[in-house]
């Protein structure tokens, strides 16, 4: 897509996406969500030159949602269990993802096929197209709007990082000292809120590119309609008989990374080299087991039933005798 | 027809019903994030506790036996006489009821295919969690006050 219908069809996904605020003007409240329509982004990563400008950029346009942390923080019961998290005096961090840090670099050395490669793989969230941090928030903080983004509410989060715990790449990072549970009981329950990557949601709705996209110098990545963003991963994939990583990871993400090296040696890359943050591996569907088990609760009511049938009959039986 | 007391479920039925309950009850709590915290699951064969997905998975066989269970009443109820329900069997109803649709929202979330809105997940989720523990309360006061689902002339033992 050139950059010219590509900002129109932001445009166009801007008037449909559901917005962030809680009192969003009622979207449409449920849909059979046009996953092939969804926004997906592209990263070719064999063209990445590491000059973190994406890293830079995301850390400027998303400032003003950065948490600011009031302290002393509350204590919270019981303390060997649960620990502060407090990213508010390391925010110049940016080799690996935090609060204040949403997007961040792995570099690795690797050879294929008698080759070497420097590789750079810019990491952040993977924006799954069944996210089970959504799914399995308890609170409906960590959300799906419905251009396929997720996000996760700063005012409804409570910082309990169940997002964090089956995320299957550990994304959301958490900063204690913000957020609802403060105004709860901070003591007992909560611990602050998880922050991530918003696909710059914010930008999207008024047709803007996505920062870290806008900036790159090597225009490594695209974003667009899921649909074409795989026709184009595929396309550089076949261009340098390379690999995409991120189509059925997890049941299928909205990020594509290609490159020319296969992810197994990159995985193995990253945790020889000892680059912090997300893996590279393959990931299983995390929701399967809860959808295959929900779609057997349809039987649940013909179960009952079939039991009631029996023992009526066996009462008239019974009965007559 | 007509079968012996209100609504003659049978002693297995009550035994199953208050299993279900209580699996629904620790399953539920379990999503969120207390057991490792309070440090339940540091407890010997309750490791379990803390693994979100396995308590979930957990918490949806819990449901089928719920609504097997339910609908095994209703038929029965249906066939045996439609004893009338007390002001307590009223009121728990609804919760129940409340409690379902809200859950298979938070079933069809799950699927792939199956889009809703956040702000309908929202309520959806904070309604389950808020009608479940409205339910404990309210079978917490019948208990106390041994009302009955049925209301008492239809008793006849
Ligand atoms: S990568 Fe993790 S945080 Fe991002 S959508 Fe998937 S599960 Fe959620
Ligand atoms: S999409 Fe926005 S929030 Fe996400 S990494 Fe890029 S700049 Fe940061
Ligand atoms: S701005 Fe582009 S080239 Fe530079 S590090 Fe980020 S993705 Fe790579």
């Amino acid at each position: 897509m050139s950059n010219i219908s590509r900002r129109n069809f932001l445009k166009k996904a801007a008037a449909s996406a559901g917005g962030i605020a809680l009192a969003a003007s009622a979207p449409r409240a449920v849909a059979a969500s046009p996953k092939g329509a969804e926004l997906a982004t592209v990263l070719d990563i064999g063209r990445c030159i590491g000059c973190g400008a994406c890293v830079e950029a995301c850390r400027t346009i998303n400032n003003f949602k950065f948490p600011k942390p009031k302290k002393p923080f509350p204590v919270m019961s019981p303390q060997d269990r649960v620990k502060v998290e407090d990213w508010s005096e390391k925010q110049n961090v940016d080799s690996r993802l935090t609060p204040y840090n949403w997007l961040f670099l792995q570099t690795v050395d690797v050879s294929y096929k008698g080759k070497d490669y420097l590789i750079h793989i810019p990491r952040r969230c993977m924006h799954c197209q069944n996210p089970p941090c959504a799914n399995l928030c308890p609170f409906g903080a960590a959300r799906k709007l419905e251009n396929g983004i997720t996000v996760i509410h700063p005012d409804i989060c409570f910082g309990g990082a169940k997002c964090k715990a089956v995320c299957p790449w550990k994304i959301p990072q958490r900063q204690t000292g913000v957020g609802l549970y403060l105004k709860v009981m901070p003591r007992f329950a909560g611990n602050g809120v998880l922050f991530k990557c918003d696909r710059c949601f914010d930008r999207i709705e008024k047709g803007k590119l996505p920062a870290c996209i806008e900036i790159c110098p090597e225009q490594i990545q695209d974003i667009g309609p899921r649909d074409a963003m795989f026709e184009k991963a595929k396309a550089i994939a076949k261009e340098y008989d390379g690999f995409i990583y991120g189509d059925t990871e997890n049941g299928g993400t909205n990020t594509f990374y290609v490159s020319p090296v296969p992810f197994e040696i990159l995985d193995r890359a990253l945790k020889e080299q000892a680059q912090p943050g997300p893996h590279l591996a393959p990931v299983e569907n995390s929701m399967a087991l809860s959808e295959n088990l929900g779609k057997a609760l349809l039987l649940a009511p013909l179960a009952g039933a079939l039991a009631a049938g029996a023992s009526i009959a066996g009462k008239l039986k019974n009965s007559q005798e | 027809m007509r079968f012996q007391n209100q609504l003659s479920l049978g002693r297995v039925y009550k035994w199953l019903w208050g299993l279900c309950i209580l699996g629904l009850v620790f399953t539920g709590f379990g999503q969120l994030p207390i057991y490792a915290r309070y440090k339940l699951s540091t407890l010997p064969g309750l490791k379990w506790s803390a693994d979100f997905y396995f308590t979930h998975a957990l918490h949806e066989v819990f449901a089928f036996l719920f609504i097997a269970l339910a609908v095994y009443a209703i038929i029965l109820w249906l066939f045996g006489g439609r004893p009338a329900l007390s002001k307590a069997g009223i009121l728990k109803l609804i919760i129940l009821v409340g409690i379902f649709a809200t859950g298979i929202v938070r079933v069809l979330k799950n699927f792939h295919d199956f889009y809703f809105s956040p702000d309908t997940l929202l309520v959806a989720d904070l309604g389950h969690l808020a009608l479940a523990v409205v339910f404990l309360v309210a079978i917490a006061i019948t208990a106390a006050l041994s009302s009955p689902w049925f209301k008492k002339e239809y008793r006849e033992q």
